[in-house]
């Protein structure tokens, strides 16, 4: 099914790049029509500092009842959290590693309301802001503003939190073994598929700790692949046994997150706290549970 | 009886969801759960008995899923109850199992409290968690939540 035939054909997109180019691109000849994931992604490549990004609807929207926008940019670029116009998460981060991985964006859902038309409008202080100290970096400024998505069809796919998930895989996929990115789809799609609709009250899913996991994964390589859970908070946790009475159990935040381990037949707890770039907060043997 | 004491020896059972602290390992099966999964409320934390009336793992998936929707991505945590009392002694707390059938619209005469504690048992509830088996509901639970609960 094609975005055209979905009726998102009327967006477009115009993006002004530090004033050295415009470029206005019909969404509907970029968008991968082979894509059966619901969203619906804009971004650019290159180090390009955007003065303004407006995203336009020209009509209605025909059978879709919102659409979701996603912003990217280059992973290589430092960045902080901004709030986006929706009140959705902005987000970026330093990791010069990414950038050799080539193809990595980070994403930024915005969820725009009802199909009603208008304009929004993302600041050049909001761009400057994600986009930190790379603000006046023109170089390159020939590479452009690119478009790609799909429509988010609330009926056929009720529960966001999945779509998100499995689209943030999919540009991160650069980082990951082929046999990771297996696992943490069929995880995702375990913990996630259920929708939204549960009887329990469900946690908001932090992309940000799904982002972190990724990258800990990424550099550390484990031997073993983890088991997964969400924790209350919504933040992704990832846990390695040892033996059947041990286990470490890791939970991902933005820059690191909390460790605990435990020893049943030891009778010991033992936990704290991590940074992303580093395993030494993880106390000793549990860090060596993770890597064996 | 309501408010006996579980055996030692016996277990409770947890209806643990995708969401709510069950972990999955790399092929997407339930095989664990994090402090999450234990719901405490004012009266304790909620359960059933897994041997009540002769019972088994498969007569408390019929169970459990007879009072709330069990669907394949859903896990039964069994935790053993002789070895529950041992880990909340051993972070300074009394707990125990007690049997509290419950008598309303879905009746569940197997049901069970956990008590003595409390979310704020973050860290026995870590120690808790790894005690515990973790299997997903029969195929038979699952069929049978569906004709209850039509989805």
């Amino acid at each position: 099914m094609s975005l055209g035939e979905q009726g998102i054909s009327g967006v477009t997109a115009r993006a002004s790049l530090g004033g050295l180019s415009d470029g206005r691109i019909d969404i509907s000849s970029l968008v991968d029509t082979a894509s059966d994931v619901d969203s619906f992604c804009c971004g650019w490549t290159g180090k390009l500092v955007p003065q303004t990004l407006l995203i336009e609807r020209e009509g209605s929207y025909s059978g879709i009842e919102s659409s979701v926008i996603e912003l990217l940019w280059e992973a290589s670029i430092p960045a902080s959290f901004v709030q986006g116009i929706s009140g959705s998460v902005v987000y970026g981060a330093a990791r010069s590693f990414l950038s050799a991985k080539g193809t990595n964006f980070l994403a930024c859902p915005m969820v725009i309301g009802e199909g009603a038309a208008g304009s929004y409008m993302f600041s050049a202080g909001a761009c400057f802001e994600a986009l930190g100290s790379a603000r006046g970096a023109n170089e390159n400024a020939s590479t452009g503003l690119c478009l790609f998505g799909t429509a988010y069809i609330p009926q056929r796919y009720p529960n966001k939190s999945l779509i998100y998930a499995l689209k943030f895989l999919s540009f991160r996929k650069g980082l990951l073994s082929p046999e990771q990115l297996h696992s943490l789809e069929l995880q995702m799609t375990a913990l996630l598929a259920e929708g939204d609709d549960g009887e329990l009250a469900a946690p908001e899913v932090s992309l940000l700790s799904l982002d972190t996991l990724i990258e800990f994964l990424s550099r550390y390589r484990p031997r073993t692949h983890p088991n997964l859970a969400i924790a209350k908070s919504g933040l992704f946790s990832a846990s390695w046994t040892h033996g059947r009475r041990a286990k470490i159990t890791l939970s991902f935040d933005r820059d690191g997150g909390e460790w605990v381990g435990v020893d049943l037949d030891a009778k010991i707890r033992n936990s704290g706290a991590f940074v992303r770039d580093s395993l030494a907060g993880i106390a000793l043997p549990y860090r060596e549970w993770i890597t064996a | 009886m309501k408010g006996d004491l579980i055996p030692r020896t016996d277990h409770v059972a947890l209806h643990c969801q995708p969401k709510t602290g069950l972990e999955y390992n790399g092929v997407g099966i339930p095989v664990g759960i994090t402090k999450d999964a234990f719901r405490a409320d004012d009266d304790g934390i909620s359960s059933n008995w897994v041997e009540y009336d002769g019972g088994n793992f498969a007569t408390v998936c019929l169970c459990l899923a007879s009072v709330r929707h069990a669907r394949k991505s859903h896990g039964v945590a069994t935790i053993n109850v002789g070895e529950l009392i041992d880990v909340a002694l051993d972070g300074g707390k009394e707990a125990s199992a007690i049997h509290d059938p419950i008598e309303l619209q879905r009746p569940n005469p197997g049901h069970s409290l956990i008590v003595g504690l409390g979310a704020a048992d973050h860290e026995i509830l870590d120690v808790l968690a790894l005690t515990a088996d973790v299997a997903p509901f029969t195929e038979d639970s699952i069929a049978q939540s569906k004709a209850i609960f039509g989805r």
